[in-house]
């Protein structure tokens, strides 16, 4: 048997090879299937999240139409933005406590006895997850949006790209959280870096009101951060759906998930370094 | 030799107190198709050991191949010929049909079409398991999910096959049919096993060789037919009864003159008793435990009955008394 098997060659090309991107789609349908399997917990996170955006339409609603007019934005489309940055938010879960438990479980070796990357199927199967809860929320949300508005403004362009931005949006966050999980390998938990990260996306991704209307210096800072391409981009597409924008945004997120890749490549490399000397961890 | 080790030593530095040697130079040479039992008490190095020849831990000093691979050097490469079941983590997925974690296993070892499906039928053909495979492993007890686990860990063919307490929390029927199951399957595919177990009777059933580490070291290293005839030569029977202090049966038996140990029966000795309970240690060496059993069942009402295997920490005991007896 072992002499049948196409053995992969370097690391490289090892994670690039058909039959690693093979694995890699098969653990993807496999996450997707196993969040289709918890409708409970997909019934109860719609639940939360519909009842979230109702809070923050009510809070809207008592500001004066006036005082959002010189800012430049209406109600509807603040409402909107602001479902749109939830859903990558609800869509992506907790992956991080997830990667925390197979450190602190042991759980993580019985990845390491195995010929492919942990993280690639770490990560893999929860882009499934997440893929599975866009497809469930976003219809969802959107009549749960416009029954609150009375309207939907977003455009044909908009909707056409709001699945791709909404996707590459969640991989920014699927790497974040990746890095995330594996710190508790230093800082025995992952908490506390998760609650900095979570603040930072927060204010810097623009989660409540869009980037563009900070103040210039806070703006500068925001778009040094991944956090835009994470919440800001896809909901973006509320307020400007023009191809330069979507290109824009497009190339954005694109750019910071080479960034974050890369980032969690040296990570990844530091962990299993601390892993291999000390066993578990 | 599949595998052999030379020399292999782990040091754990600690920050507040002294470095920590968990492995201790230990040189081993285990021939293909063998099947070995690695056992010694918590803390003596076992689990050390296996994550060095799984490749998941660097060794301080020393050199180990295992089926041709230097297990640090070549993790990768060397997880297509071993197989790695560890009793309370799963391989699994919780929510899905078993079906779906071997599909997914076929993809990472890189299995064609045709021998998946081929491997896929023998396993589940020697396991016992073709009911259970589209079941959500949820759903399984705790025994049919041990049977799968140990056939997901089987799908590539592996040559080594590292099993660290298969059975535990299986009820005795479990135990038994997962232990038969395996050897089955060793035996047939020539597999080699290196099992860590606190039961003896996986050690009994599946291996055809001992080796006992603690400290970091190794302190024996022999065939189980010899180390049986040595040590492995007591079973604990316990026995609930109807009857008060069911423990007087056999003191009656000492005091009416019938027997000349302890219980009035050769080679039996009463290990702990209460009220409607008796456990005693019997020397098959001395007295089969089939006439004890006859005996009591005769004489008491017996409510429940349990045959167990002497516990390990007694016979390690007895290996070490062996030991420093050879020492000195």
């Amino acid at each position: 048997m072992s002499e049948s098997i196409r053995r992969r060659g370097t690391p490289l090309g090892e994670f690039l090879s058909a039959a690693s991107l093979a694995t890699i789609a098969h653990c993807f349908r496999m996450g997707w299937r196993e969040a289709w399997t918890r409708k409970t917990l997909l019934a109860s996170l719609f639940f939360a999240y519909a009842v979230l955006i109702g809070v923050w339409a009510s809070v809207w609603f008592m500001v004066p139409a006036t005082a959002l007019e010189k800012i430049g934005i209406r109600e509807a489309e603040i409402v909107w933005y602001f479902a749109l940055t939830e859903l990558v938010v609800f869509a992506m879960g907790h992956l991080y406590r997830d990667v925390e438990e197979d450190i602190r479980s042991g759980q993580m070796t019985m990845f390491f006895v195995r010929p492919v990357s942990y993280v690639a199927l770490k990560g893999a199967e929860w882009l499934g997850h997440c893929c599975l809860r866009l497809c469930v929320f976003l219809p969802g949300v959107a009549i749960v949006a416009a029954a609150i508005t009375g309207e939907v403004p977003v455009t044909g362009r908009g909707w056409l790209s709001l699945p791709l931005l909404l996707v590459l949006g969640s991989v920014v966050g699927i790497l974040i959280q990746v890095m995330v999980g594996l710190s508790a390998a230093w800082f025995r938990s992952a908490r506390p870096q998760w609650m900095i990260v979570q603040k930072c996306a927060f204010v810097l991704g623009g989660m409540v009101l869009p980037i563009t209307f900070y103040p210039d210096a806070l703006q500068i800072v925001a778009w040094a951060t991944p956090f835009p391409a994470l919440l800001f981009a896809p909901a973006s597409v509320v307020l400007d759906s023009s191809r330069d924008h979507i290109a824009g945004i497009l190339a954005l997120q694109i750019c910071w998930i080479f960034v974050c890749a890369g980032a969690l490549w040296i990570v990844k490399a530091r962990f299993e370094q601390h892993l291999l000397l000390r066993g578990e961890l | 030799m599949i595998i052999a080790v030379e020399s292999l030593t782990k040091r754990f530095e600690q920050k507040h107190s002294e470095d920590f040697t968990a492995v201790d130079a230990i040189n081993l040479a285990i021939r293909a198709g063998e099947r070995v039992a690695f056992i010694g008490p918590n803390g003596a190095g076992k689990s050390t050991t296996l994550k060095m020849l799984t490749g998941i831990l660097y060794p301080t000093s020393g050199t180990a191949s295992v089926a041709g691979h230097i297990p640090w050097q070549e993790r990768q490469r060397l997880a297509y010929d071993i197989g790695v079941v560890f009793g309370q983590r799963s391989q699994l997925w919780y929510q899905l049909p078993v079906r779906d974690s071997y599909d997914l296993l076929g993809k990472i070892y890189d299995l064609d079409e045709v021998t998946y499906r081929a491997r896929l039928g023998r396993v589940i053909e020697v396991l016992r398991i073709g009911h259970l495979i589209d079941q959500p492993v949820k759903s399984l007890s705790l025994g049919q999910r041990m049977r799968c686990e140990i056939a997901a860990s089987l799908l590539h063919r592996p040559k080594v096959l590292f099993l660290d307490e298969p059975t535990i929390g299986l009820d005795v029927t479990a135990k038994a049919l997962l232990r038969e199951h395996l050897k089955h399957l060793a035996e047939a595919e020539e597999t080699t096993i290196m099992l860590t177990s606190h039961d003896t009777g996986d050690i009994e059933e599946i291996c055809d060789r001992v080796i006992l580490i603690n400290h970091g070291r190794i302190l024996l290293d022999r065939p189980l037919a010899e180390l049986r005839a040595d040590f492995l030569t007591h079973k604990q029977i316990t026995l609930v009864t109807d009857e008060e202090r069911p423990e007087r049966l056999f003191a009656q038996a000492e005091e009416s003159g019938t027997g000349n140990s302890r219980t009035g029966v050769e080679g039996a000795e009463i290990v702990s008793h209460d009220r409607h309970r008796v456990t005693l240690s019997v020397d098959q060496n001395r007295h089969s435990v089939n006439d004890v059993v006859a005996e009591a069942l005769a004489k008491l009402s017996v409510r429940d009955l349990a045959i167990e295997n002497a516990p390990l920490d007694a016979i390690i005991r007895d290996l070490y008394g062996a030991r420093k007896g050879v020492g000195s």
